[in-house]
């Protein structure tokens, strides 16, 4: 069997190793290691982060979630481009662990208008390199966009994250998802995102985590109880 | 040895989703990958990992990569004979992987 997700490590096609999960403090390391670079050449860079490495950040899953880091930001100057790559080389990271993909003709406004973001600054102690994340509501929000879109676009991700984000906050039913939406997002899953409620339908929930003293995977702060039949009360 | 030419005896759910969710960046990110794409030897994946290509191919409408001379085979692949579950309780949220048998 191979290594657990965090040290899952291949060679990608030009016969260079490269990790393909990366864990939240391996992505710190590296991040620490690029800001040493970048501040050695009096450069800098802002990343917004989005996505997988968000979700890993709020630890939506423990490892194993992303190979790079989405940024919504403007392309980079080619010199920072340099030390992403010198450092990925360091840490066996793809080339292109931080990159802004998701940002087309390198137009951010419109990405922010579609998903208003809010992002929350993180200290890992970089001075050359800032680091903001994008809050719990602000993902659901992209995921809600993303997945609703899921069928046509082919991003078969997104709605498995959504639901990871829903377990997250502590939706464990259509109707929990549902009403955390409209009292939190103003906006309606049945009117504004009826593709994703059609699929939350078809989905099969998590447990909540167990209330029942007297179990164990309650004892062990287990989120998902598989204990189900023994135990009748639960978070919604 | 890159991912999708790994042997997959032993591999458990996590492997394979993570596998599923390298080719999902992989075809995702095509036009930034396309030297990797183009070099993918088939004859050395698993009937898992073609499946899985296939089904990335589809749903990501990139059929034009299919037009590739490395490609052209994956259009011959056949739903796996046991289900593959992916994610764990499942999401059942797409029925193109399900058809093949992949069960996200």
């Amino acid at each position: 069997m191979l290594a657990e997700h965090g040290s899952f490590s291949m060679q990608n096609y030009k016969g260079v190793a490269v990790k393909l999960e990366i864990t939240k403090d391996e992505y710190i390391s590296a991040l620490l290691y690029l800001d040493m670079l970048l501040a050695e050449q009096k450069l800098s860079i802002g990343i917004k982060a989005i996505g997988g490495f968000a979700l890993l950040w709020h630890s939506i899953r423990g490892t194993g979630y992303t190979a790079d880091i989405d940024s919504v930001t403007k392309d980079f100057p080619p010199e920072v481009i340099e030390c992403i790559e010198k450092t990925a080389a360091i840490f066996d990271f793809p080339t292109d662990w931080v990159n802004n993909y998701n940002v087309f003709e390198n137009d951010v406004d419109s990405i922010e208008l579609m998903i208003d973001p809010f992002w929350e600054k993180a200290d890992i102690g970089t001075t050359a390199v800032k680091l903001w994340i994008a809050d719990l509501e602000t993902l659901l929000r992209s995921k809600l966009l993303a997945a609703e879109d899921s069928e046509s676009s082919g991003r078969a991700q997104d709605f498995p994250d959504l639901m990871d984000l829903f377990s997250k906050i502590g939706c464990f039913s259509v109707k929990a998802c549902s009403t955390y939406v409209d009292e939190n997002m103003d906006i309606s899953l049945l009117t504004d995102y009826p593709n994703v409620l059609k699929l939350l339908r078809n989905a099969t929930f998590p447990r909540g985590r167990c209330l029942n003293t007297s179990c164990a995977m309650q004892r062990a702060g287990v989120n998902v109880c598989a204990a189900d039949s023994f135990c009748q009360q639960r978070i919604k | 040895m890159q991912v999708y030419y790994q042997d997959q005896n032993g591999w458990e759910q996590p492997q394979y989703y993570a596998l599923w969710r390298f080719l999902n960046r992989l075809f995702l990110r095509s036009s930034q990958h396309v030297e990797e794409i183009k070099e993918i030897d088939l004859s050395a994946c698993s009937e898992i990992t073609k499946v899985m290509m296939y089904c990335f191919i589809k749903t990501q409408h990139k059929e034009e990569l299919f037009e590739l001379d490395n490609l052209r085979d994956l259009t011959t692949v056949k739903p796996l004979s046991e289900p593959l579950r992916l994610i764990i309780p499942p999401t059942n949220s797409n029925k193109f992987f399900e058809e093949f048998n992949i069960i996200l």
